[in-house]
């Protein structure tokens, strides 16, 4: 019997290409993009070395990992740098993307059930979804080493390019992996996907920790950052690559191992006997949200305090860093007068307003998908108005985002207070707090018009939220043209916590977003609802 | 009394597809109602439409002498549904579910209920992810059941369930006609249709074909006759209203219309028959013939 099942793997390919080709889109432009972009932003050499000073303060290694920069610093040596770890989690998102879908996502949905049925083993079917993955990261790893050779980046060597793409190819699928071995553990398709997040956040954030506590050896423990241990365009130390390869072979063993093991249409983890009646708690749309949703909206509290936390605990070393060397003030401060940890303080905070968006267009996401699921016609039946189940899903949505951001930055300011020998006030992280409200709640909203009126276009909203993140991680840093923030919602508001907030901003994106939900509850009213 | 639902030209277009070509039926009280057609006639679109999940392309739907679109709250007050394939919560149980949609419309968990999980021998304490789609439509059917309503719709309630089981749904469906309740049912289980419904509507791409009690419709089609005899048989094949004549010696096989079935029974009288078996047609002869020899024209 093959190895592989070459009708599966044509037929994955069929219904795969436009997530193929927009990730690989999407990961390839921030590469090769921001590369071709990185040696107009630091001509001389004082600059680099201010820039590596920079780069390598606590606060910024706790952002993107362990520092192995190497005396001369070029160009490519800080894009090698600064760009590989973000670059690395992009492409394992897109990894989980396609893996949880392909694995417990078909199983769920009865596909799997019916091809072990025909003449093919539970090995050919994992084998072929890691064919997949491999065929994807191989494209990647391609795409990315000739655009990166292609635009030759003062200082960059052949063998660098091609150490960056095969890093983010072999993390890549070593997180695809990662989930196939989540996909046999969890049941179902949402808890697989919770568990593969959480495990790349968990290991993230023990590289944060690790490397704001100073303790080098825990880096290694953080499996998602392990591509930072390699100086890439510094020493370029390929020996680890091995590491990274027995990762692939490892976790593959173990969800074959697993796969082996386990009941199909059931996960490793036994499912206990629930309750025989519902609780008071649970009574009407909202509750039933809370009751579905809540395990995912206490990850993310939960995950984005610590977060938060790890930052703001960042913030001395980067306060005293300042303070003793004028130049690397100077880098991070850009033009204004303020001070390192403040502007450190302005990206984390459109970062986390960006973040908090996110559990609510999920949970504005989740209408549409339980509507096609068939979970709410037999709450349609019901004496429950759309306009109920819409406001329902839509405060939920919002409420949740809110508190996400608040916990966001109320862990940072426990991290600093904690840490910091003059801490922050907390009315930094307030001004931080109301001056992301608003265009958050344009994105959590505004998702709701998209899934009252169009919910095919659903997927747009993280086009949007990518783009709100590129502008504001490397707006500054890149100089890009300040129109391409302004195409969302971040983009209006001034830097808080530095600016004030700008209340008649505010005002009016707060009263387009009130617009849009309106918009968006008076289509919901009106459309057919589509099940199956 | 006024009809409990009445259904008035319905049309639904999907884009330049026709789902429903212009229905029309009455669902009156206390009457079990069978819609019945194939796959992809247009009965599920038919009941999410009278659910006020689809919009009307033209035509009226009213329940309880309300629209169906515009009051679909308050009608759904009054009704129960059982969908015909039912999708619950994956981490809640099925004894949560049937609460959450009892308290959705207004009601209790009550001694009916236990009871009917009892006749129904449901685990409510399982997750939902676990449950056979046979358990699943058992948490809709006694959440539908115990909700005590006016109006049943049910859409295929019985297509997942063992003989048991759905021998204990006929007899609660029976004791909520006999309290006064008023069904409609459709499926494609037609002796469970033909044991329960009191009227029919046969239903093809997007039209009905055919209303009636089923006595009506048998009365349009013909009786399957099987015959020994003991003298030489007759000559059948020269009676009109003969159909698909076997005879062989003293065996015969054949259909027979309502309007020769005097001629043929005088004629076999005359071979004195030593066994005679006549079977009226069974729904599903009915279904077939509406479905074989009726063409519908289907670009009208």
């Amino acid at each position: 019997m093959p190895m592989i099942d070459w009708t599966l793997f044509k037929l994955l390919l069929k219904k795969d290409w436009v997530k193929f080709v927009s990730f690989l889109v999407g990961i390839v432009t921030m590469t090769v993009g921001v590369g071709a972009y990185f040696p107009t932003l630091y001509h001389t050499q004082a600059a680099r070395d201010a820039m590596a000073v920079v780069l390598q303060s606590p606060a910024m290694t706790a952002l993107f990992g362990p520092s192995k920069l190497a005396r001369p610093y070029t160009t490519a040596g800080l894009f090698g740098y600064e760009m590989l770890i973000w670059v690395i989690l992009v492409a394992v998102v897109a990894n989980l993307s396609i893996s949880v879908a392909n694995s417990r996502g078909d199983e769920e949905r009865g596909i799997v059930e019916l091809l072990l049925a025909r003449a093919m083993s539970r090995f050919q079917w994992l084998n072929t979804l890691t064919a997949e993955l491999l065929l994807f990261n191989g494209i990647l790893t391609a795409l990315n080493g000739f655009g990166l050779m292609l635009i030759g980046m003062p200082g960059h060597t052949i063998g660098g390019d091609w150490l960056f793409a095969g890093l983010v190819g072999l993390t890549g699928l070593m997180f695809g992996l990662i989930s196939l071995v989540m996909a046999q553990v969890f049941g179902t398709a949402r808890n697989t996907t919770i568990g593969a997040y959480l495990f790349v956040t968990l290991s993230y954030l023990v590289m944060v920790l690790a490397t704001s506590l100073q303790a080098p050896n825990w880096t290694w423990a953080a499996i998602v950052a392990w591509g930072t241990e390699f100086g890439v365009y510094s020493t370029n130390q390929r020996g680890p690559v091995a590491l990274l390869v027995l990762g692939v072979l490892g976790f593959y063993a173990l969800a074959a191992s697993l796969l082996a093991r386990r009941d199909l249409d059931a996960g490793l983890l036994p499912d206990r006997p629930g309750a025989k009646r519902a609780n008071w708690t649970l009574k009407g749309p909202l509750t039933l949200l809370v009751r579905t949703q809540g395990l995912t909206g206490v990850v993310w509290l939960v995950m984005i305090f610590v977060f938060g936390y790890a930052y703001g605990s960042a913030f001395n070393l980067m306060d005293n860093l300042a303070q003793t060397n004028q130049v690397v003030s100077n880098v991070i401060a850009g033009n204004g007068g303020h001070t390192v940890v403040m502007n450190f303080l302005v990206i984390l905070t459109m970062l986390f307003g960006i973040l908090s968006a996110v559990p609510g267009i999920m949970v504005m996401n989740h209408l549409f998908s339980d509507e096609k699921k068939g979970y709410l016609e037999s709450l349609h039946a019901k004496p429950v108005g759309r306009l109920r189940l819409f406001s329902g899903y839509a405060a939920f949505g919002w409420v949740l985002s809110v508190a996400v951001l608040a916990a966001g930055l109320l862990g940072m300011y426990v991290g600093g207070l904690v840490n910091m020998t003059h801490p922050l006030a907390l009315s930094v992280f307030g001004r931080a707090f109301l001056g992301m409200v608003a265009p958050m709640t344009v994105m959590v909203l505004g998702q709701g018009l998209i899934i009252g009126a169009l919910p095919k276009l659903r997927n747009l909203i993280w086009l949007l939220a990518y783009l709100a993140f590129f502008d504001g991680y490397f707006g500054h840093l890149l100089k890009l043209p300040t129109w391409l923030g302004k195409l969302t919602p971040y983009g209006w508001m001034p830097k808080v916590p530095v600016a004030a907030v700008d209340w008649t901003t505010s005002l009016w994106l707060l009263s387009l977003a009130v617009i849009l939900i309106l918009f968006g509850m008076s289509w919901y009213r009106r459309r057919d609802l589509e099940i199956g | 009394m006024a009809n409990v639902m009445e259904v008035s030209g319905l049309t639904k277009n999907f884009g330049q597809f026709h789902a429903l070509k212009g229905i029309s039926f009455e669902v009156q009280p206390g009457e079990v109602f069978g819609y019945i057609g194939p796959n992809g006639a247009g009965k599920s679109t038919t009941i999410r439409t009278l659910l006020g999940i689809l919009k009307p392309t033209a035509g009226t739907a009213q329940i309880f002498g309300q629209d169906a679109w515009r009051d679909a709250v308050a009608i759904h007050r009054r009704l129960a549904y059982v969908p015909g394939d039912v999708y619950l919560w994956p981490n809640l149980t099925g004894g949560e579910m049937i609460d959450l949609l009892l308290k959705l419309g207004g009601q209790k968990h009550s001694a009916e209920t236990d009871e009917l999980i009892e006749r129904f021998e449901l685990d409510p304490s399982k997750k939902s992810r676990t449950y056979s789609k046979g358990n699943r439509q058992k948490v809709a059917l006694i959440a539908a059941f115990s909700s005590q309503p006016e109006l049943l719709i049910l859409d295929e309630p019985t297509s997942g369930l063992d003989p048991l089981n759905e021998a204990t749904f006929q007899a609660v469906l029976g004791e909520f006609k006999a309290n006064g309740g008023s069904t409609l049912l459709s499926s494609h289980i037609l002796s469970e249709v033909e044991r329960l419904a009191d009227r029919i509507a046969i239903l093809r791409d997007g039209q009905i074909i055919e209303t009636g009690t089923l006595a009506e419709m048998r009365h349009l089609t013909a009786t399957t006759v099987t015959v020994k005899t003991i003298q030489p048989l007759p000559d059948l094949s020269k009676v009109a209203g003969v159909t698909g004549l076997q005879a062989s010696g003293h065996h015969a096989a054949f259909q027979v219309s309502g309007d020769a079935l005097a001629q043929v029974t005088a004629l076999l009288a005359q071979a004195q028959p030593e066994s005679l078996t006549a079977e009226p047609p069974t729904l599903e002869d009915l279904f077939l013939h509406y479905y074989r020899e009726k063409p519908v024209n289907a670009h009208d």
